[in-house]
């Protein structure tokens, strides 16, 4: 089957509008990304109207290419300005500032845009071979298999998140509350619905997404309207010399960032920033020049710049093969492919083989289009940096309206938008994080449909969920993910009065 | 708006309480001991035993002399407070106005609105709405075919 699928994607990539489509879509991601405060979770949300009334590669298209420029452009005004662009480019701001201020901001910016399209070319790549494999031996899963990887994905998103447990629970409980809104259960009965027959069908799933990461972005502007005008002292040459002697100085360095990245991304819940995050901190622990970093060192740049774009096409891996999102960006994508009637599952591949070449072809074509445009958006980050919010902001709130409008013509999807946008901005200012919630709403029906199913099955003995042989290792898994963290709790409690009693 | 975690214990706890309620009457599937009622009560649980961990932390927090976050500065802002509220406002005036008036006044009015909230300069302010509102009419009605109203501007529609 390969080649002729590859050529049918290849053949419908490069149709020009499609093109275009991708050109544009990288020039809007890198803004998105340039401008602080402005995420690339927040550039997907933005696209989604737009994706509605397109055809699915196009669609598929924008939002790939959007992702990778937004997170590789956040590092400019971390590196100018020490404001990180996006929140994955916060782990190595105050590295790639000191940098700026030692006057290597040409230097900095040449590593995080080269290495974030070595990174992400490596993401792309592991999801090239590893999808379609994974696609074909998941094909037999049964419903406990479905149960034990969803429940896997939701622990995951718990203990991986930065803030604390306890919050990341709430969080991941309200999601899964609001799943249940509606009919869509196994018993199709109408649940906390009060009679709205607009609540019948659930949360709608795209508005919900608009408001979590638009709305609310806009909600806490209109609390702060404070902008400093930006003055950049930095003199920016050309940014990509000397790249190939960092390449050839730090393969170790780039190889560890993109490995990690990508299984960091695989992982439910935790997308491009933790990537860059642990990147960072394992960079600098296995580097020969520890004393170095923090003042103004590069090697950190590099590994973390390449983990944190791998992370994106890892996240894929798991949102296409089991419907389950790597990250928030992917959350949004399941999503549209839903709406595009292409059911993320084992059978992706199956059905759709020409979308999901054009998926691979896309993640390739944008990260090599990072390079030339990545320049470009060096040379106009004053320009950009500079772009008043008060603008920006009403412009944002309007385009989430009419497009949400614009999808159902429905009253009640520009209502979840905005109790969503003030759920998610309430939640944010208490430091609840917004991920796990999101991976609930996008999990909770699978989660219940799969127990239930299997429950029906096995005429509701437990055991049935160990009886085969994936299942059962992959429910041991999940278990131990639960298990060794409370016990570390209680050697930690023990410890501590031990220690307090001597 | 930061609130202490004692309140949003407690506020998380009476909901949960509420989900409980209203989750038992859900009836099981016929020839099953479970049915729609499961996965909510599970979930109400959940949340009622974090919801008593939250006041437990913020009760040590506060005893250990933790500052109570007051009411946001904003708050006290009048022009703060009508930002904010801007947001709703403009959900709710677009979607009652929009098949009357049509896309383009609508946005040209909320745009203008919103702008000079923010403190954007009047001329500024028109420019970007009209380029703004146009630019979108384009891609979304003369691109991508979606139906944007028009409105009373309906007998110059093109």
């Amino acid at each position: 089957m390969g080649t002729d699928h590859l050529y049918q994607a290849l053949v419908q990539v490069t149709d020009p509008f499609v093109l275009g489509v991708i050109f544009l879509s990288a020039i809007f991601g890198l803004f998105v990304g340039a401008v602080p405060g402005l995420s690339a979770t927040m550039a997907v949300a933005l696209l989604v109207p737009i994706t509605f009334f397109m055809d699915p590669i196009p669609a598929i298209a924008m939002m790939v290419t959007a992702t990778a420029m937004a997170i590789t452009s956040g590092d400019i005004p971390g590196c100018l300005l020490r404001i990180p662009g996006t929140p994955s480019s916060a782990a190595y701001t105050d590295e790639a500032f000191a940098m700026t201020r030692r006057g290597l901001a040409d230097q900095a910016l040449g590593a995080s845009i080269v290495f974030s399209c070595v990174g992400g070319l490596f993401g792309t790549l592991v999801l090239i071979t590893c999808a379609p494999m994974l696609a074909d031996f998941a094909l037999n899963f049964t419903s406990y298999e479905f149960f034990w990887l969803v429940v896997l994905g939701l622990s995951c998103a718990i203990f991986i998140s930065p803030s604390s447990t306890l919050r990341g629970f709430v969080s991941l409980l309200i999601g899964l509350l609001l799943a249940c809104v509606g009919m869509n259960n196994p018993a199709a009965y109408p649940r906390f619905s009060f009679g709205n027959d607009d609540l019948l069908n659930g949360v709608t799933l795209l508005p919900m997404m608009v408001g979590m990461f638009a709305v609310s972005e806009v909600l806490r502007y209109a609390t702060n309207t404070s902008q400093q005008p930006v003055n950049l002292q930095a003199r920016i040459g050309n940014i990509f010399t000397g790249m190939g002697g960092l390449m050839r100085k730090y393969p170790a360095g780039i190889a560890r960032g993109s490995v990690l990245g990508t299984v960091v991304g695989i992982l439910p819940g935790a997308g491009a920033d933790i990537a860059a995050w642990m990147s960072y901190g394992m960079s600098k622990r296995f580097s020969r020049e520890r004393q170095k970093f923090g003042t103004g060192h590069v090697e950190g740049i590099v590994e973390a710049g390449a983990a944190n774009n791998s992370a994106l096409a890892g996240a894929w891996i798991p949102a296409l093969v089991f419907g389950i999102p790597g990250d928030s960006i992917t959350a949004i994508v399941i999503g549209v492919l839903y709406m595009k009637n292409m059911t993320p599952g084992p059978m992706i591949f199956t059905n759709s083989p020409v979308e999901m070449y054009a998926v691979f072809t896309v993640f390739v074509l944008a990260n090599i289009l990072m390079l030339p445009l990545g320049y470009l958006a060096v040379k106009m980050a004053k320009q950009v940096l500079n772009v008043p919010r008060n603008v920006l902001m009403p412009i944002i709130l309007l385009f989430c309206i009419v497009g949400t409008f614009a999808i159902n013509n429905s009253t009640f999807d520009v209502l979840v938008m905005l109790v969503m946008g003030l759920l998610a901005y309430l939640m944010e200012e208490n430091d609840f994080p917004i991920a796990p919630a999101v991976l609930g709403v996008v999990l909770g029906g699978m989660l219940e449909e799969h127990f239930i199913f299997s429950m029906i099955k096995s005429d509701g003995d437990l055991l049935a969920f160990f009886s085969r042989p994936i299942a059962c290792g992959l429910g041991i898994l999940a278990i131990l993910v639960w298990v060794i963290p409370l016990c570390r709790y209680v050697y930690r409690l023990s410890a501590g009065k031990a220690a307090s009693e001597a | 708006m930061k609130f202490d975690d004692i309140r949003i214990g407690v506020v998380l706890g009476v909901f949960s309480v509420l989900v409980f309620v209203v989750a038992r009457t859900f009836p099981v599937i016929p020839g099953q001991q479970f049915g729609a009622s499961l996965f909510p009560l599970l979930i109400s649980v959940g949340l009622f035993i974090c919801s008593v961990m939250l006041v437990i932390q913020g009760w040590r927090a506060r005893r250990a002399g933790a500052e109570r976050p007051g009411w946001p500065v904003w708050l006290r802002q009048p022009l703060a407070v009508l930002r904010f509220l801007m947001v709703p406002l403009a959900l709710v005036f677009y979607f009652m106005a929009a098949e009357s008036l049509g896309f383009l006044l609508c946005s040209l009015l909320l745009l203008v609105v919103l702008q000079r909230l923010f403190g954007v300069p009047w001329v500024r302010a028109v420019i970007v709405a009209v380029v703004v509102t146009m630019v979108i009419h384009v891609a979304f009605y003369t691109v991508l075919h979606v139906p944007l109203p028009w409105g009373v501007l309906e007998p110059w529609a093109w």
